[in-house]
């Protein structure tokens, strides 16, 4: 938290090196955040250059009471929202530029590249089907990795709610692609040594 | 002991490893003896694999650099100082238009009335036409709020003929500076220079305090003094100085040797009382038919009877109209 606080201060001085390294720290996890929200890439960079914008001029307000991650997260949601309000999608369309590259295992077992490229695809399809609230404790929990505690506090909710939003999405992803994971795991080796 | 679906909303915090020790070992208990919520539990760990799977390790090179290059580093910090201090705009212009105004005002005071009595130059000249109304810059700065009412500072004796209705001090010191200007009012172009260009500081005067500054000294008043077209000329003068009030222009009797263009200066003449703000390009009418012709023609005496005796809109009419500069 203190080196948090530090860095805030020495970007709020006007330090380059010192926004340098912030971007280096976070604009991988704002960007991939970003992604989650936004439909193609050319937009996901404007909207992530946005953030980063809108974070060095109001970095001087953090006090270090959160997590700089937590407060980050905060202003990068507040940005996609704002982007999915102006663009009112319900769904975001599937940007081919999401799609993986295929693998080196594309040679050696076409059906299950195949299947696995699918597979990514409707999870993606599934996720942006939910529901916005649910939407975002995924994304943060599960993409992004934050703790309980963390989703909590960037979205400013109980922890209580993110156990609970978090269950229930993923009830909802089960139904969307239980089929899909059940053949998938199938297919994947570690899935199904994990299944035995 | 909790029911399956109790069980089922801790699977995932089970799985995330957020649950306190006890719970999850009572998921664990049931997930042992559950089928159902095993198979949900695989599902939702391939899910969350999968749906963690594509992200980007990196951040694009490109997009860092484009976002470094959006922002300003060292002048963003100087930038907010800057922002906090409180700020003053037009600050030196204000100062500088102040102290402008002040050198004006101290040169108007030291050259005193002769800096904005031109007529009163035209008068030491020795011209017979050239009459107005000299007013000091003291009176001069205070006609511009409340024209008329204001009462009559010491009027420049040179612009009334040598009166004495003033201060015999006053009097000897303009005396003295219009000495001085006499011999640059002498010459007639500089004359009519000063008629007809617009004044630089508004003055304000009646006639009615000329009259009485006149009758005062028992001598001829300003109208009399003036020779032909000299009304006009006066009212033009004064009218370019600035808000004159023309008090008792039509009840002045008209003399035996007044030429036309003072008939029309007094056809065009407002009510007594009223603001001549707008008399400016009467006056110049009126002064550049006494320029021209000297009263040969015969004006109209009003407004209606021109209309009455010229055709409007003939080409003779727009011709034979004077040409206000």
């Amino acid at each position: 938290m203190h080196r948090d606080v530090e860095l805030a201060h020495r970007i709020t001085r006007g330090e380059r090196k010192a926004f340098e390294e912030f971007v280096d720290a976070y604009g991988a996890r704002v960007h991939r955040l970003v992604r989650r929200y936004v439909e193609n890439c050319t937009d996901a960079e404007d909207v992530t250059q946005e953030i980063f914008c809108d974070l060095h001029r109001s970095i001087a307000g953090y006090r270090g009471e959160a997590a700089l991650s937590t407060w980050i997260y905060r202003v990068a949601l507040h940005h996609c929202w704002k982007y999915r309000e102006k663009r009112a999608l319900a769904t975001v369309p599937f940007d081919e530029q999401f799609a993986e590259a295929p693998g080196d295992d594309w040679r050696m077992d076409p059906a299950a590249s195949a299947a696995k490229g699918e597979l990514a695809d409707k999870v993606r399809t599934a996720l942006d089907a939910l529901s916005q609230p649910h939407h975002d404790v995924v994304v943060l929990c599960e993409i992004q990795g934050l703790t309980y505690q963390e989703c909590a506090n960037a979205l400013q909710i109980p922890i209580g709610t993110v156990k609970s939003r978090l269950f229930h999405a993923f009830r909802r992803l089960r139904g969307l692609l239980g089929s899909y994971v059940q053949d998938a795991a199938v297919l994947c080796p570690e899935a199904a040594i994990e299944r035995e | 002991m909790k029911s399956c679906g109790e069980q089922q909303a801790n699977i995932k915090a089970y799985i995330d490893g957020e649950l306190p020790l006890w719970e999850r070992t009572a998921v664990w208990w049931h997930l042992l003896r559950c089928p159902r919520c095993r198979e949900a539990r695989n599902t939702m760990t391939e899910i969350g694999r999968r749906l963690a799977a594509d992200d980007a390790p990196a951040l694009d090179p490109a997009l860092r650099a484009r976002i470094l290059s959006s922002v300003t580093y060292t002048d963003a910090g100087a930038a907010r100082r800057m922002s906090a201090a409180p700020r003053r705009p037009g600050f030196p212009l204000l100062l500088l238009g102040g102290a402008t105004a002040a050198v004006v005002v101290v040169f108007v005071l030291m050259k005193g009335p002769a800096a904005v009595t031109p007529m009163s130059q035209l008068k030491h000249a020795g011209s017979p036409a050239a009459s107005g109304a000299a007013v000091p810059a003291s009176q001069t700065r205070s006609a511009v709020g409340h024209a008329v009412s204001a009462p009559g500072p010491p009027v420049s004796p040179a612009a009334a003929g040598g009166t004495s209705s003033v201060s015999p001090q006053f009097q000897a010191d303009t005396l003295a500076k219009d000495e001085k200007a006499s011999s640059r009012a002498a010459m007639p172009e500089a004359q009519a220079k000063m008629v007809h260009e617009p004044a630089k500081a508004p003055a304000a005067v009646t006639l009615q305090q000329l009259k009485s500054i006149d009758s005062a000294a028992g001598r001829q008043s300003v109208s009399e003094r003036a020779g032909a077209g000299a009304p006009a000329r006066r009212a033009a003068g004064s009218a370019d100085t600035g808000k004159v009030v023309v008090g008792d222009m039509e009840q002045r009797p008209a003399r035996p040797g007044a030429d036309s263009a003072q008939q029309s200066a007094s056809a065009y003449a407002p009510k007594p009382g009223q603001l001549l703000n707008a008399t400016v390009p009467v006056a110049r009418h009126a002064l550049n038919k006494a320029a021209a012709g000297g009263g040969r023609r015969q004006q109209p005496a009003g407004r209606k009877q021109a209309q009455r005796t010229r055709p409007k809109h003939s080409a003779s009419n727009a011709a034979a109209m004077p040409q206000v500069k």
